[in-house]
């Protein structure tokens, strides 16, 4: 059984690919409102790990639980964003952003309207009539970020949802992602393959072991919130980011610091 | 702005145009200078005036041709929309139907045309038959096909929402393979007519293939030429609609194309 403060409990998901093992008894836990952020190398099974929460894969062995009961292989239970902004090329950015509202057996013409309501606070008035061909990167992602917010799920899932933008934009959005966690009063569950953003984020942060993923770590970051900018240069911050570094660095055996870098991106 | 965009079709047009108008001229000089008999090969101009003197005859002729046409289309979309669905949910009907699908486009349709007649007799039926067996094959490849290559990621995105296959289907698959589907009704669409033509030249008592058949027997050959025309314009119309109904139920894709 779980606790009742906590949101979503994995124990010991293991799964593999045609006797490839990409990820080894994980078990993790992000607690109601938490905000958890998962960093890892490149093919550690981080994204594998998200479709199983999701339901999209079965596990090999172990238990999904949400909200306390358990939803090993069932969707619907949580918001996902995948890695990609997926947004239907054929329908315009308030119709995208509608699709879960309409799922949810809303008529065409009330999800149109609440979706609409939605868009300016999340930068995107004016654009409701648009195609995503004709938007930016970070517009796109914005769109596909408030398309997961209208699921309505107390636990959302996003996969590097920032890793295709500039730094800039980046900054934007990792600014603003805050803010609507605050007010939506979620859980968030977070890839990242950036540690200082995942710091900046997160409450907990759980570190991967390279293929077979495995929790190698796991660090709280003790960071007073509202974050603001400057605290990437406190000594908390900079105290967080060497713990991880080190986690990262003795989970990755026999490996040189460069063939490590090497591997990083992804 | 805007008259900037009508310079550009302007452009688009042009080179067709002349093409064209370069070879009737061409046509015309060679009858002029060969001395052909008129009954073998007509003067352009000729087959204008026997087009007009026709109108009548030839609109009667025209609208039982295209109500076989629509027919046959029509009923080949609903056709193509079922079988490709169907082979869409289950491998085993798709291994079974994509070879039969595959014959049905090597029976040569001018063989099958007088079987079909002998069958349903003279009526519209195997008029429609015909359109249906030569539309069958391009669309229903084409939608399977373009069904195949929605995009992975987002029949994810919407599975983890808890959507059902139906509305996977309406909201995903349908509108990802729809331009798939359209370049397969513009081939079959092109098609169609002289399908209907050829099933009505192979034994029937209407249309422009009847119009085709008692002209070239009576040598007629100014209204033989006018009928071969009414037939091109024909297509193109046909093919011009799909490009337009595609332009209407698209609206992304034409924006894509045009950007
Ligand atoms: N459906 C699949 N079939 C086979 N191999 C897969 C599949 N999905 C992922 N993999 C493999 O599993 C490994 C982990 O992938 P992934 O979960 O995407 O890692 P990450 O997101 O951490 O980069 C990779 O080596 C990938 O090739
Ligand atoms: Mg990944």
């Amino acid at each position: 059984m779980t606790a009742l403060s906590d949101k979503l409990v994995l124990k010991e998901i293991s799964k593999s690919f045609g006797g490839m093992t990409v990820l080894d008894r994980v078990s993790l836990t992000v607690r109601s409102g938490e905000f958890v952020s998962i960093i890892g190398p490149s093919g550690s099974g981080k994204s594998t790990l998200l479709d199983i929460i999701a339901g999209l894969t079965g596990p090999d062995h172990g238990q999904v639980w949400i909200d306390g009961k358990e939803t090993t292989s069932r969707r619907g239970h949580a918001a996902y964003m995948p890695q990609k902004d997926v947004l239907l090329p054929w329908r315009t950015i308030v119709d995208n952003v509608a699709i879960p509202l309409e799922l949810n057996g809303m008529s065409k013409k009330e999800a149109r309207q609440e979706a609409e309501r939605w868009l300016p606070q999340f930068g995107l008035g004016g654009f409701a009539k648009h195609y995503p061909h004709q938007l930016s990167g970070g517009m796109r992602q914005r769109a596909a970020f408030l398309r997961t917010c209208l699921c309505k799920k107390e636990l959302m899932l996003l996969d590097e949802p920032f890793g295709s933008l500039d730094a800039l934009t980046r900054l934007d959005m990792q600014r603003w992602l805050m803010e609507v966690w605050q007010a939506f009063h979620t859980s968030v569950l977070l890839i990242t393959h950036d540690i200082e953003e995942a710091i900046f984020l997160s409450d907990r942060i759980y570190v991967f072991s390279p293929r077979p993923g495995k929790v190698a770590g796991e660090v709280s970051v003790e960071l007073e919130r509202p974050r603001r900018v400057e605290m990437t240069a406190s000594e908390v911050f900079v105290r967080t980011k060497a713990k991880l570094m080190h986690i990262l660095q003795t989970s990755y055996p026999m490996v040189s610091t460069h063939a490590q870098k090497q591997e990083w991106r992804g | 702005m805007k008259n900037w965009k009508n310079t550009d079709k302007w452009k688009a047009w042009l080179p067709p145009t002349l093409a064209i108008a370069g070879a009737i001229i061409l046509w015309d000089l060679y009858v002029i200078i060969s001395g052909i008999d008129r009954w073998l090969l007509p003067r352009p101009h000729e087959i204008a005036i026997e087009l007009f003197a026709s109108r009548a005859l030839i609109a009667e002729r025209m609208t039982e041709t295209l109500t076989a046409t629509a027919i046959g289309l029509l009923a080949a979309i609903i056709a193509s929309l079922i079988l490709a669905t169907w082979m869409d949910l289950s491998r085993r009907v798709r291994q079974t139907v994509y070879p039969l699908l595959v014959v049905s486009q090597s029976i040569p349709y001018f063989v099958i045309a007088p079987l079909l007649i002998i069958w349903f007799g003279f009526g519209l039926t195997p008029k429609v038959l015909v359109v249906m067996l030569v539309c069958l094959f391009p669309m229903t490849v084409n939608l399977a096909d373009g069904y195949m290559q929605v995009d992975r990621d987002i029949l994810r995105v919407l599975q983890s929402m808890g959507a059902t296959r139906w509305q996977i289907y309406k909201m995903v698959k349908l509108p990802g393979a729809l331009p798939s589907f359209f370049s397969g009704l513009k081939i079959a669409g092109t098609y169609s007519v002289l399908g209907t033509v050829v099933s009505e030249m192979l034994g029937g008592n209407q249309g422009l293939g009847i119009l085709l058949i008692r002209s070239m027997k009576s040598f007629e050959v100014a209204r033989m030429f006018a009928t071969i025309v009414v037939i091109v314009a024909l297509s193109l119309a046909v093919y011009g609609m799909i490009q337009g109904l595609a332009n209407l139920i698209m609206p992304w894709n034409k924006q894509k194309q045009t950007r």
